[in-house]
């Protein structure tokens, strides 16, 4: 039907694409992992399955909302670029929303707009690009009973470490008091 | 089937009806079919077993092996890629005049993609979400339709681009790319090479229910707040299927290999009997927001295409009477645009319309000397009664009537076909 050479080529070219794919998102995210800033955000936990990629937590982050100025227009399912900063107690805070890139970039998140609220008070709901943390399939329900727990008990912190470098974030942990979650499952 | 044939054969020859020779050539005939048939069978269990083994390698990739280093998890979600990349170029290389080797080995790095793509998501908790999965999953799948030529791919490749634009295009914060159209155009051409190379093939067969279907399922996603367009829309393409399954050089012989006529015909009757309800006819009437541009779009292309379908086979149906189905499209508009301004009058156009196509249908039926078609014509005047069961409006003594002329009416017409059967073969 077509001609040998194309054939090869486009196999050849189409190879080095689904390697590249997966090693583009290795190298990303490694990179962010290595030289990003660290940041603490307070959350909750559930845990839900997803077909293709397991058992996950999701975690109920508590930095969501924003006031954003009255000039500032925005609409649920865009883009955002969060300036975040850090309260007394460590935990990362939203301090201002960007339509663009700013230039300096340390402490910006790449989200999306989840929903904003127009009752009284006009206000925006973040959505995180780091609201999964995925486990073992046996161990997901188990790290869920834990966190619930701790989550509950208003002396106990439990919060995402997460890296941010260039508007990117990865999740590296999930804490409960300063331990990784792994820490509660095997106790 | 063939056996009882072969075994009928000797009978044949001794009272007459075959001779030797004929016989002989029936025989040659089979056995040549019979020698045909391991090849098909590989390609079945070729296929089934790439499927299987790719969904198993996903399903453990789920699993989630926290335990095992990052580094060796990322390795891991190398291997099914690379495997299946090797087993395509050895295909290729070697065995690329078997189809059971290019489908299977085509298959397998089909679901290979997915499994590395999801592994490293998992690794990094990206939770980004079902949708763009699907999207990078199979805009890096689809050149191996092409370069493998392998329809199982494109039935995958169908399956998972209609399950994309539901993901993205229906419900609440819907995206507003429409890339599902894009994608879709991705896999036409090979559709019409299939369709033109090999049109009594089974692969070709499914491809047109899968077509047919994904777009039943995606056509919705263009729908703006009140849909006002969209049963029109709906309404047009499935004229579009209804005459494309009649078109003859499509050579459909069961009804079972012709996705088109089936989804066509039977989305016809569906959509006019939902419309056939006040509801939708007073939202009409009522709204007042204005439909969206490609709403308009999907309507016009629709509309335009059936035309044109209509068109053609008005032009060469060679004295041959047209089957009314088609026009009910056009019909079906003139009767939108009343409904505007007179809600009622679309109400009552739109049940006298389904009555008129089952009736027809029926008639049809008994013309064709068809049990099948007759009880669809049937069927269809028994679901609408159904409908009308729930118009509280309507008298309980009229709607009793209305459903004991039904109940008639299946009586009379299959013993009347019966009758008219046994006279035939006296």
């Amino acid at each position: 039907m077509y001609s040998k050479k194309i054939i090869w080529i486009a196999f050849v070219l189409m190879v080095l694409l689904q390697l590249w794919a997966p090693a583009a998102m290795i190298f990303n995210k490694e990179s962010v992992l290595k030289n990003g800033k660290a940041y603490k955000f307070r959350s909750a936990p559930v845990d839900p399955n997803d077909p293709f990629r397991g058992k996950y937590i999701v975690l109920r982050l508590q930095a969501t909302s924003f006031k954003p100025s009255a000039t500032q227009k925005w609409l649920q399912g865009e883009a955002v670029y969060v300036q975040v900063s850090q309260d007394s107690a460590g935990f990362a805070n939203i301090a201002a929303l960007h339509k663009e890139m700013p230039e300096s970039s340390t402490d910006i998140i790449k989200a999306t707009i989840n929903y904003v609220s127009y009752d009284s008070l006009k206000e925006v709901f973040i959505e995180w690009p780091f609201e999964r943390f995925y486990m073992e399939e046996s161990k997901a329900p188990e790290a869920e009973k834990a966190y619930t727990k701790a989550a509950a008990d208003s002396n106990q912190k439990t919060y995402a470490l997460v890296k941010v470098k260039n508007g990117d974030a990865v999740l590296q942990n999930v804490f409960i008091n300063d331990h990784p979650i792994s820490y509660y499952i095997k106790k | 089937m063939a056996r009882n044939i072969l075994n009928a054969l000797p009978e044949l020859i001794n009272n007459g009806v075959l001779t030797e020779e004929a016989a002989a050539k029936v025989r040659a005939y089979y056995l040549q079919q019979e020698q045909q048939q391991p090849a098909k069978t590989n390609l079945i269990f070729g296929i089934l077993g790439a499927v299987l083994v790719g969904l198993g390698i996903i399903l453990m990739v789920a699993h989630n092996w926290d335990t095992l280093p990052h580094a060796i998890k990322l390795f891991f979600s190398f291997i099914p890629l690379v495997a299946g990349q090797v087993l395509c170029g050895f295909t290729l290389f070697k065995k690329a005049d078997n189809r059971t080797w290019r489908e299977s080995s085509a298959s397998f790095l089909f679901f290979a993609v997915g499994a590395s793509i999801a592994l490293v998501a998992q690794v990094y908790h990206i939770p980004g979400n079902l949708a763009s999965f699907l999207l990078t999953w199979m805009l890096l799948s689809f050149p191996l339709i092409y370069i493998m030529s392998s329809s199982m791919v494109s039935l995958l490749y169908l399956v998972g681009i209609t399950a994309f634009g539901v993901e993205d295009g229906y419900g609440y914060n819907a995206a507003d790319n429409h890339y599902y159209w894009g994608l879709l155009l991705l896999v036409v051409p090979f559709y019409i090479q299939l369709v033109k190379n090999k049109p009594s093939n089974n692969a070709t067969f499914f491809h047109h229910w899968f077509f047919a279907l994904s777009l039943t399922i995606s056509l919705g996603t263009v729908a703006s707040n009140d849909a006002l367009l969209m049963p029109i829309a709906y309404m047009s393409m499935f004229a579009v299927f209804y005459l494309l399954g009649t078109m003859p050089w499509f050579g459909f012989k069961r009804l079972l290999s012709n996705g088109y006529l089936v989804i066509g015909s039977l989305g016809t009757m569906i959509m006019l009997l939902v419309l056939s309800f006040k509801f939708f006819w007073l939202e009409l009437s009522s709204a007042n927001n204005k439909p969206s541009l490609q709403e308009l779009l999907a309507m016009t292309l629709a509309t335009l295409a059936a035309s044109y379908l209509l068109y053609l086979q008005l032009r060469n149906r060679n004295a041959a009477p047209v089957n009314p189905m088609g026009f009910v499209f056009i019909i079906f508009i003139a009767m939108y645009f009343i409904g505007v301004g007179a809600p009622i009058a679309g109400v009552i156009l739109t049940n006298l319309l389904v009555l008129a196509a089952a009736i027809f249908t029926m008639q049809r039926g008994l013309q064709l000397n068809h049990i099948g078609i007759l009880n669809y014509g049937l069927l269809i005047i028994a679901v609408l009664v159904i409908c009308r069961f729930f118009d509280t409006n309507i008298s309980f003594v009229l709607r009793g009537l209305m459903f004991v002329a039904v109940g008639a009416g299946f009586f009379i017409a299959n013993s009347r076909l019966a009758k008219k059967r046994k006279q035939h073969v006296q």
